[in-house]
C-alpha cells in the first residue's frame, strides 16, 4: 500500500508519542475544569480541617504544619489517580493507545506528565498560601513548595503504576490506596523532613536531593512498569 | 505488525469532550499518520459527518459515533484492517459507505478481517466467509 506512511508509522519515536498523550490529556482536562477544581478544593479543605481540629496553639501548628500539608498532598494525589486510565480503558482508547506504533511507555509518560500538570503542579503552587495558616515562614514556605514540586511528580509516577494495576477491578479505588500509600512513605518522610530541617535551622539540601533522586528513578522505571500493567489489563 | 494493522473494535475510542473533527485528528495522529486538515474534512464528508464536524462527541447518536470511528479508515493508511462489527448501528447509507470503502481498500491490494452479523455487500470473488456457530 502506501509505503511512505507505513515507514513513518514504524519509525514513530518516543518524543512524539509523549507529546501526543500530553497534549490530548491536557486538552481533555481543560474541557472538564470542574474535576480539576474538586481535587484542589479537597486539598485546601483537608489542610484547613487540622487547625480547626487540634486547636490554635501556634507552636503546635508550626510543628505539625509540614507533615499535614504533605499528608494532604498524598491524599489529593490519590483522589485523582483512578481517573488516569479508567476513562480511556472504558471507552476503548487505551486499546488504541496500546496498538499505536508509538512506544507504550512514552504514551504513558505523556499521560503521567499531563496528570502532574493538572494535579501536582497547582497543588504545589497553592501550598505556600495554605501553609501560612500553620505559621510557617519565608524560607520554610520556599522549601515546602520546592519539595512538593520535586515530590508530586514522583507521586504521579508511582500512582500510575498502581492505577494501571487496578484497572478494571471492582473497588479499585480502595485497592489503589492500599497498594500505593506505602510506596508514598519515603516521599512523605523526606518531603516533610525538608521543611522540618529548615524550621530547626539545618538546611534542606540533603532531603531535597533525595526527592530529586527519587523523581529521576521513578521517571525511568514507573512508565515501563505502568506500560506492562496496562498490557496485562488489556489481555 | 502494529505499524501495518488498523484495528477498530466495538468500543468507539471517542472522547465525549472533543468534537468530531478533534476526535478523528487525535486518533489519526495516535496511529502515527500525518494529520492534514483537508484529508480530515474529506473523510468526514465521505461519512456524512460534515455537519457534525464541530459538535462534541457527547451529543452524537450511536450511528454518528460509529461513523466517526470508521472515518479513520480514510485518514490512516494500513494494509491490514481488523474490524469488529463495523456495521453495527449504521443506517443503509452508512453501510453503503462502509462497503465502498472496503471495496476501494481491497482493490488497492489491502486485506480486511471483519467479524460481523450483517451481510456486507462485497464482491463475491474478493471475500471469503467463515461462519461460526
Amino acid at each position: 500500500m502506501n509505503e511512505a506512511v507505513a515507514r513513518l508509522a514504524s519509525d514513530a519515536g518516543a518524543w512524539p508519542g509523549l507529546a501526543w498523550a500530553l497534549r490530548r490529556d491536557l486538552k481533555l482536562a481543560l474541557r472538564s475544569k470542574a474535576e480539576l477544581g474538586v481535587q484542589l478544593l479537597f486539598y485546601a479543605i483537608v489542610v484547613t480541617l487540622f487547625p480547626l481540629g487540634v486547636g490554635a496553639d501556634p507552636a503546635l501548628l508550626r510543628m505539625l504544619g509540614a507533615g499535614i500539608l504533605w499528608v494532604a498532598a498524598l491524599l489529593a494525589s490519590l483522589l485523582s489517580l483512578p481517573r488516569l486510565f479508567a476513562a480511556d480503558f472504558a471507552d476503548g482508547t487505551l486499546e488504541q493507545i496500546a496498538l499505536s506504533p508509538y512506544p507504550l511507555p512514552a504514551l504513558i509518560s505523556g499521560k503521567i506528565a499531563a496528570h502532574w500538570f493538572t494535579t501536582g503542579l497547582p497543588l504545589a503552587l497553592l501550598s505556600p498560601l495554605l501553609a501560612l495558616q500553620f505559621g510557617l515562614e519565608g524560607p520554610e514556605l520556599a522549601v515546602l513548595a520546592l519539595g512538593l514540586l520535586l515530590g508530586t511528580p514522583t507521586l504521579s509516577l508511582l500512582g500510575a503504576v498502581g492505577a494501571a494495576l487496578t484497572l478494571g477491578l471492582r473497588a479499585s479505588g480502595a485497592l489503589l490506596a492500599l497498594l500505593i500509600l506505602p510506596l508514598y512513605v519515603p516521599i512523605l518522610i523526606f518531603g516533610a523532613g525538608a521543611v522540618d530541617a529548615m524550621r530547626v535551622g539545618l538546611g534542606a539540601g540533603g532531603e531535597l536531593s533525595v526527592l530529586g533522586a527519587a523523581l529521576l528513578t521513578a521517571a525511568v522505571g514507573a512508565p515501563l512498569a505502568a506500560a506492562a500493567a496496562v498490557r496485562i489489563a488489556l489481555d | 505488525m502494529r505499524a501495518s494493522t488498523l484495528f477498530i473494535g466495538h468500543a468507539s475510542a471517542l472522547k465525549d469532550e472533543l468534537t468530531t473533527e478533534e476526535n478523528l485528528a487525535s486518533l489519526t495522529s495516535l496511529h502515527g499518520a500525518l494529520v492534514e486538515r483537508p484529508a480530515l474534512l474529506e473523510a468526514l464528508g465521505t461519512w456524512s459527518l460534515s455537519r457534525q464536524r464541530a459538535l462534541a462527541a457527547r451529543v452524537l447518536s450511536q450511528g454518528q459515533r460509529r461513523r466517526t470511528s470508521l472515518a479513520r479508515l480514510k485518514t490512516v493508511s494500513r494494509p491490514l484492517w481488523v474490524l469488529d462489527e463495523p456495521a453495527a448501528a449504521l443506517d443503509d447509507a452508512g453501510a453503503a459507505t462502509l462497503a465502498s470503502t472496503l471495496a476501494a481498500h481491497l482493490a488497492g491490494g489491502g486485506i480486511a478481517v471483519i467479524a460481523t452479523h450483517q451481510d456486507l455487500p462485497l464482491a463475491a470473488g474478493a471475500s471469503r466467509t467463515l461462519r461460526l456457530g
